[in-house]
C-alpha cells in the first residue's frame, strides 16, 4: 500500500466516450492523480450485462484505456467478479477482449481464495468474507455512476466485487477491507433514472470521498447515501468539474425499483378481482419461477 | 385423422411462467381439464396444485405414462420441445407447443413425423396473430380497406433473457445457451413475425438476411430479415433483444403500406394501458352481474393472445379438427428463420472477405 494525502484530492475531467478523446484524459488523470504502483487489480461495474451505453456498468473502453496507461508502470491484473444474476457477464461485456487486446492478466474473483474479517461499525461487529486478492493487493476500482435507484459508485463496485452484495452493511463492511488505492470514476455514461452520454472522469485516492463528490451528481446529497455515513458525509470539491453543472445536464429520473413489475398488493386485487368475475390470473400475481 | 371427444382432459408439460398462462387459460375454455402437470421445479408444481391442478409429477414422462390424456401443452424450454412433443404423441396426445416450436428443422420434423404416425395434432403456440390490434388489422386487410400492400414491417424487440434495471433476478443458464433455445432474438420472436405475415400475405420467402449482436452474447441479440410473399407485399421483419422493456409498455409495431393507406397496429392499441385495465374490469364486473363469462385474459390486454391461441387449438382438438396453426406452419417458421441464419452467415462472410454483398435469387 501506498501512502495517502490527508486531505483526499479529486480530480476531473471531461471526456470523450471511446478514441482518443478517451484515452488522453484517462491517461493525464493517472499522471496527475494516481500514486505510483508496481502492481495494481483493476476492478470494473460489470455486476449485469447492461449495454455499458446504458450506464448502468463500467465503460469498457474506460477500463482499456486505464489498463494501458497503469500498465507503463504496473503490473496491471483485471479483475473480474462474478455476477449475482448472470454466468460470464464480463465476458459478455467484452472483458476476454479487453485483456487480449490489452496483455492484461485476469482474475476470476469468484475462483479466488477468499480471506474472512470482521469489521466493527458503531459496536455493532460485521463479518465479511472477500476474495484474498483484494485483501492483499493493490486495487484499482473503477466504477460507474448510477442511481438505480440508490447510489453506486466507488464503494458499492469494491463491495460488489468483494462480497457480491450491496446491502449497506456489506458495502461499509468491504470498504473498511477493500480500500482502493486509486480510483477512477466512470462517467462517460452514467444512469441517474435514465441513460446519459455524460462524457467526464474523476480521479481520486480515495473511495468514499469519490463518492461523497459524485452522490450530487446524481442528484443526491451524500448525507442521504446510507454507506457514506460512517466515512463521512462532507464532501470535497472536484478539480476541474463542478458537480452541479454536471446534475443540471443529467436527467434525474425516478427508477422503479422492481424494473416495472407490479407490487404485491396488485396480486392480491387482481385475485379479488379474478374471484369476482371468473377471470383468469396472469403468472405474475400467482408466484412461483420463471423457469 | 381426429376424432371428436367430449372433453379434452390437457396433461401441462412444463408449469413455469408461460405454463401458468396456459393452466389459467384451460380454466376459461368449455370443454377441457388440465387434469396432471409435471415440472422439475418444486414451487411450480404447489403453485399448479394450488390453481387446483388434481396431480402433478416432477417428470413429464411419468405423467405421459400415468395419466389419460388427450392433450399434452409443451411448456418447456426449446431444447426439450422435441423430446417432449414426440413422447406426448407416442402416448397418443395431441400436442400444444410453445414457440419456437423447435430448435432446428430437422427437429421439427421429427415431431410432426410422430404426430403422423401416431395419428395425433400438433399446434404452435403463435400469439402476435391473436393480439387484438393484429386481428383488427386483418380484418381491415381482408375488406380490402387499403387495397393491396406492397409493402410491409414488422418488428418486435424486448430485452430477451435479461431484466430491465436494476437488476434483480438471475438469468437461467439455459437461456444464454443457443445450442439449448436454437438461436438469438430471431428464433425466439422472429418465428412470431414470420406467423403474422404468412398469415396475412400467405407464403413467404427469404431474400436477406442480417444478424448482429451489440455485446459479447453467444447469439445475435439484432436480426433484420426481407421476405418476398405470395401476396406480392415485401416486407421487413426486426427482431432484437437489446431494448430494456417494462410490461405492459412493449416495444413492437406491425405497418401495412397499402396504395390507399396505411395501417399501423399502434392506432388500435390502448392509449393508456392503465386506464384499458380498469375499464375491461368493469366490463367484466358488469358481465358476471348479468350471469355472463368473462372477457378473459382482457384487463391483461397481451395475455388475451395466449388464451385465444390456446381455446383455438383445444376447440379444434375437440372437435375433430385440424388446429388454425398447426404443426406444419410451427416447421415452416422455423425453416424461415434457418435459411435467414443461413443467409445472414453467407452475407456476414462475404463482407469479412472484402466483398460487395448483393444477394439475389441466382
Amino acid at each position: 500500500m501506498t501512502e495517502r494525502p490527508a486531505t483526499p484530492r479529486l480530480v476531473g475531467r471531461r471526456a470523450d466516450v471511446s478514441g482518443p478523446g478517451l484515452s488522453g484524459a484517462v491517461t493525464d488523470l493517472v499522471a496527475d492523480c494516481a500514486p505510483d504502483l508496481d502492481e495494481a487489480l483493476v476492478v470494473p461495474d460489470c455486476h449485469y450485462p447492461f449495454h455499458p451505453s446504458t450506464g448502468m456498468v463500467t465503460n469498457p473502453d474506460v477500463v482499456e484505456a486505464l489498463v494501458e496507461a497503469l500498465a507503463a508502470s504496473a503490473d496491471v491484473t483485471l479483475a473480474l467478479p462474478d455476477s449475482e444474476w448472470v454466468q460470464n457477464a464480463p465476458s459478455m461485456l467484452g472483458y476476454e477482449d479487453v485483456a487480449d487486446r490489452t496483455g492484461a492478466d485476469t482474475l476470476a474473483l469468484g475462483e479466488a481464495e477468499t480471506v474472512e474479517r470482521v469489521v466493527r461499525t458503531d459496536d455493532e461487529r460485521h463479518t465479511v468474507t472477500v476474495p484474498a486478492p483484494l485483501d492483499e493487493r493493490p486495487v484499482v476500482a473503477v466504477p460507474t455512476l448510477r442511481a438505480d435507484p440508490d447510489l453506486a459508485a466507488a464503494m458499492v463496485t469494491v463491495a460488489e466485487a468483494a462480497t457480491g452484495s450491496r446491502a449497506t452493511t456489506d458495502v461499509v463492511a468491504a470498504s473498511a477491507v477493500v480500500d482502493p488505492d486509486f480510483v477512477l470514476l466512470d462517467g462517460t455514461y452514467t444512469y441517474t433514472g435514465a441513460p446519459h452520454r455524460a462524457r467526464f472522469l474523476v480521479a481520486g485516492t480515495d473511495a468514499p470521498a469519490v463518492d461523497r463528490a459524485v452522490a450530487p451528481v446524481a442528484g443526491l446529497k451524500p448525507k442521504q447515501v446510507p454507506y457514506l455515513r460512517p466515512f463521512g458525509v462532507g464532501r470535497e470539491a472536484i478539480e476541474g468539474l463542478h458537480a452541479e453543472d454536471l446534475a443540471a445536464e443529467l436527467p434525474h429520473e425516478t427508477t422503479d425499483p422492481n424494473g416495472g413489475e407490479m407490487p404485491e398488493i396488485m396480486g392480491t386485487g387482481f385475485r379479488l378481482y379474478a374471484k369476482v368475475t371468473g377471470d383468469l390470473v396472469p403468472p405474475q400475481f400467482t408466484g412461483g419461477s420463471d423457469d | 385423422m381426429v376424432s371428436v371427444v367430449s372433453e379434452v382432459r390437457v396433461g401441462l408439460l412444463g408449469a413455469g411462467n408461460i405454463g401458468t398462462v396456459h393452466l389459467q387459460s384451460t380454466r376459461g375454455i368449455d370443454g377441457a381439464r388440465v387434469v396432471a402437470a409435471a415440472d422439475v421445479v418444486a414451487a411450480n408444481r404447489t403453485r399448479a396444485e394450488n390453481q387446483g391442478v388434481p396431480r402433478t409429477y416432477e417428470d413429464y414422462t411419468d405423467l405421459l405414462a400415468e395419466e389419460d390424456v388427450d392433450a399434452a401443452i409443451v411448456a418447456l424450454p426449446p431444447f426439450l420441445h422435441a423430446e417432449a412433443a414426440v413422447a406426448a404423441a407416442e402416448a397418443g396426445c395431441h400436442v400444444f407447443v410453445e414457440k419456437p416450436f423447435a430448435r432446428t428443422v430437422e427437429e421439427g420434423r421429427r415431431m410432426l413425423d410422430a404426430a403422423e404416425e401416431n395419428d395425433v395434432s400438433v399446434g404452435v403456440d403463435h400469439t402476435i396473430r391473436y393480439q387484438p390490434e393484429v386481428r383488427k388489422l386483418k380484418q381491415l386487410y381482408d375488406e380490402g380497406r387499403i387495397g393491396d400492400v406492397p409493402l410491409a414491417s414488422i418488428a418486435r424487440i424486448n430485452n430477451g433473457p435479461f431484466s430491465a434495471p436494476p437488476a434483480r433476478e438471475p438469468v437461467s443458464g439455459w437461456m444464454l445457451d443457443p445450442d439449448a433455445t436454437g438461436g438469438g432474438a430471431l428464433m425466439d420472436l422472429g418465428v412470431h413475425l414470420f406467423d403474422v405475415l404468412e398469415h396475412f400475405f400467405g407464403e413467404l420467402t427469404v431474400e436477406y438476411a442480417h444478424v448482429d449482436s451489440s455485446m459479447d452474447l453467444p447469439y445475435e441479440d439484432s436480426a433484420l430479415v426481407v421476405v418476398s410473399t405470395e401476396a406480392g407485399t415485401q416486407a421487413t421483419v426486426s427482431a432484437g433483444f437489446f431494448q430494456w422493456e417494462t410490461p405492459p409498455e412493449i416495444t413492437g409495431y406491425f405497418r401495412l403500406e397499402g396504395v390507399a393507406d396505411t395501417l399501423r397496429s399502434e392506432d388500435y392499441l390502448p392509449k393508456q394501458f392503465t386506464a384499458y385495465a380498469a375499464k375491461s374490469a368493469l366490463e367484466n364486473v358488469s358481465k358476471r352481474a348479468r350471469g355472463q363469462e368473462p372477457a378473459y385474459f382482457k384487463p391483461t390486454y397481451y395475455y388475451q393472445a395466449h388464451y385465444h391461441a390456446l381455446k383455438d387449438f383445444l376447440d379444434a382438438v375437440g372437435a375433430g379438427e385440424e388446429p388454425p396453426v398447426n404443426g406444419a406452419a410451427g416447421l415452416r417458421m422455423v425453416e424461415h428463420v434457418q435459411t435467414a441464419y443461413e443467409m445472414a452467415e453467407g452475407t456476414a462472410a462475404a463482407r469479412d472477405a472484402g466483398a460487395d454483398v448483393e444477394v439475389t435469387d441466382d
